[in-house]
């Protein structure tokens, strides 16, 4: 096995490792969206967004999770100067980038299966026409969302005001992976249109550009 | 002329120009204040 | 030699206003009404060419990113700070023409459609931008910091844009142009242009002079004072060049 993939799956392996021993941040993120869930139903719930309004409740449940959750995979090195060795030794930044990146997407990943169904049964949302249509384009969307994330919270990290500055940093950017997922999971769902075109292209696109930029210029926002 | 066209037109100068003139003005104060600053710490007169 | 600077900079915006009142002339008295939106649609003389200039900002703070990133030049930061100030500046301008607009054109003062929704975006990014770099200490890694935010807003407009054409456009217009209407709007661009312009480099300069002065100081870089005009003119030149150089910037 190339030196590079034994390095990223040391680092993925780690961060895992830890979670699993302490559970912290994966029982908080969880927690918090689903609460978001049940508050966004209680609010809306009763005929104003029944159905697709389910799109819209998982985003902002993801975006404020996600933003809790990379906050959290990032703040793991900053104890005991973790982050400082970890840029002794001779790894490169891009792997440590897509090592932190795949950490983060996999305790997404956790997160959504808790949340997806939750929203789902709260918001009445009916998946049988095209549940893996929904799957993947919600797969896509956060994809993106963890690329700039794990960027960003590697910028935040190293500054002194933590408070908002994450979220305020990924919710713009973040912006059209909502807006194409959304729109897109209308078109099918209502519309019964295919999915294509435009909104798939870009979510795509978003995550290709994204990827990229982040795994290059994560070294410079590094600092230990 | 249209009500709403004057209005976008006078809300549109407003903020170009003030954004001039604030400009304009806080030159002027920084200018102002190197001088105090050089002098006080023995400048050049 | 700062007199002489200071008689340019002065006379460069007395031109710019007097292009901005003629060509406000030429809007109000030569350009016809269009055909289907009437005399509302005139906003679009000013709500177009300050759009375009927010998207031409913002590719400054992109360029001047890259290049400092690159060449790791202090001045090449303080240029995309500028430039990203300016395109939040600018960009309250479109959303406010814009809203205005659409309050003449349909009613509403705002609707999410696809150009409304875009600006929105756009001012939004900028001004976390200006947030951000307020929030760093240290101004190196603010300028590291403030690059790679600024590279990641600018790859991003495209993509703003394009989801937001998937938004549904309530009233889609298409504006005729006929050619007294396309001198019109060509000839906008110009005081327009140079507004923007003249704010970028001015608000560059300032922020050049703030920092020089900040640095001179502590009288460890004496590079620093050489690349402020401005001020190193003002104070080597005597309070007589401060008078004039202050009564034109």
């Amino acid at each position: 096995m190339p030196l590079v993939a034994q390095q990223f799956l040391l680092l993925v392996g780690k961060d895992l490792r830890i979670e699993a021993r302490s559970r912290q941040t994966i029982g908080l993120v969880i927690v918090l969206g689903l609460l978001i869930v049940v508050v966004l139903g209680l609010g809306l719930g009763g005929g104003a967004a029944v159905g697709f309004g389910a799109t819209v409740v998982l985003w902002v449940a993801y975006l404020f999770s996600g933003v809790l959750c990379f906050e959290k995979t990032m703040a793991v090195e900053r104890s005991e100067s973790a982050l400082a060795a970890l840029m002794l030794t001779p790894i490169s930044r891009g792997t440590l980038y897509l090592a932190k990146l795949t950490s983060n997407l996999a305790l997404m990943a956790a997160v959504a299966l808790v949340i997806t169904p939750a929203g789902v049964l709260f918001f009445s949302f009916d998946l049988s026409a095209a549940p893996f249509t929904f799957t993947a384009v919600m797969a896509l969307g956060i994809v993106g969302f963890a690329a700039i994330g794990t960027l960003f919270a590697a910028v935040v990290s190293s500054t002194r005001l933590q408070g908002g500055l994450l979220a305020m940093m990924i919710f713009p950017v973040a912006l059209p992976l909502v807006i194409a997922s959304t729109q897109l999971l209308i078109h099918q769902f209502r519309d019964g249109l295919p999915v294509g075109g435009l909104g798939l292209g870009v979510l795509v696109a978003f995550d290709a550009i994204f990827l990229t930029a982040s795994w290059l210029m994560f070294e410079w926002v590094l600092e230990p | 002329m249209n009500d709403y066209v004057i209005a976008a037109y006078t809300i549109g100068s407003v903020l170009l120009w003030g954004y001039v003139i604030s400009m304009w003005l806080e030159s002027r104060s920084v200018v102002r204040r190197h001088l105090h600053d050089h002098k006080s710490s023995g400048g050049r007169p | 030699m700062s007199s002489v600077q200071g008689k340019l900079v002065r006379s460069y915006w007395i031109a710019v206003a007097l292009l901005f009142a003629a060509d406000l002339v030429l809007i109000i008295h030569y350009t016809p009404d269009e055909r289907s939106m009437g005399a509302v649609q005139k906003i679009f003389y000013l709500h177009l060419p300050v759009a375009i200039n927010t998207f031409l900002a913002c590719l400054t703070a992109f360029v001047a990113s890259i290049a400092y990133l690159w060449q790791r030049k202090g001045w090449w930061d303080e240029l995309a700070a500028a430039a990203a100030r300016v395109a939040v500046q600018l960009c309250a301008v479109v959303l406010a023409t814009g809203m205005i607009w659409g309050r003449a054109a349909w009613g509403v003062w705002w609707t999410w459609s696809p150009r409304l929704t875009f600006s929105l975006i756009l001012f939004f990014l900028y001004v976390v931008y200006l947030v951000v770099r307020s929030s760093v200490e240290g101004r190196e890694r603010r300028a590291i910091i403030g690059s790679v935010y600024a590279i990641i807003a600018f790859l991003d407009v495209p993509l703003v844009w394009l989801s937001a054409r998937l938004l549904p456009d309530i009233h889609p217009g298409s504006i005729q142009l006929e050619p007294a209407m396309k001198l019109t709007l060509m000839a906008s661009f110009v005081p327009v242009t140079l507004l923007a312009a003249g704010l970028v480099v001015t608000r560059f300069v300032l922020n050049r002079t703030s920092s020089a002065a900040a640095n001179s100081d502590q009288a460890n870089n004496p590079r620093e004072i050489r690349t402020a005009p401005f001020v190193a003119g003002a104070t080597l030149h005597g309070p007589k060049a401060i008078r004039q150089t202050g009564g034109a910037l």
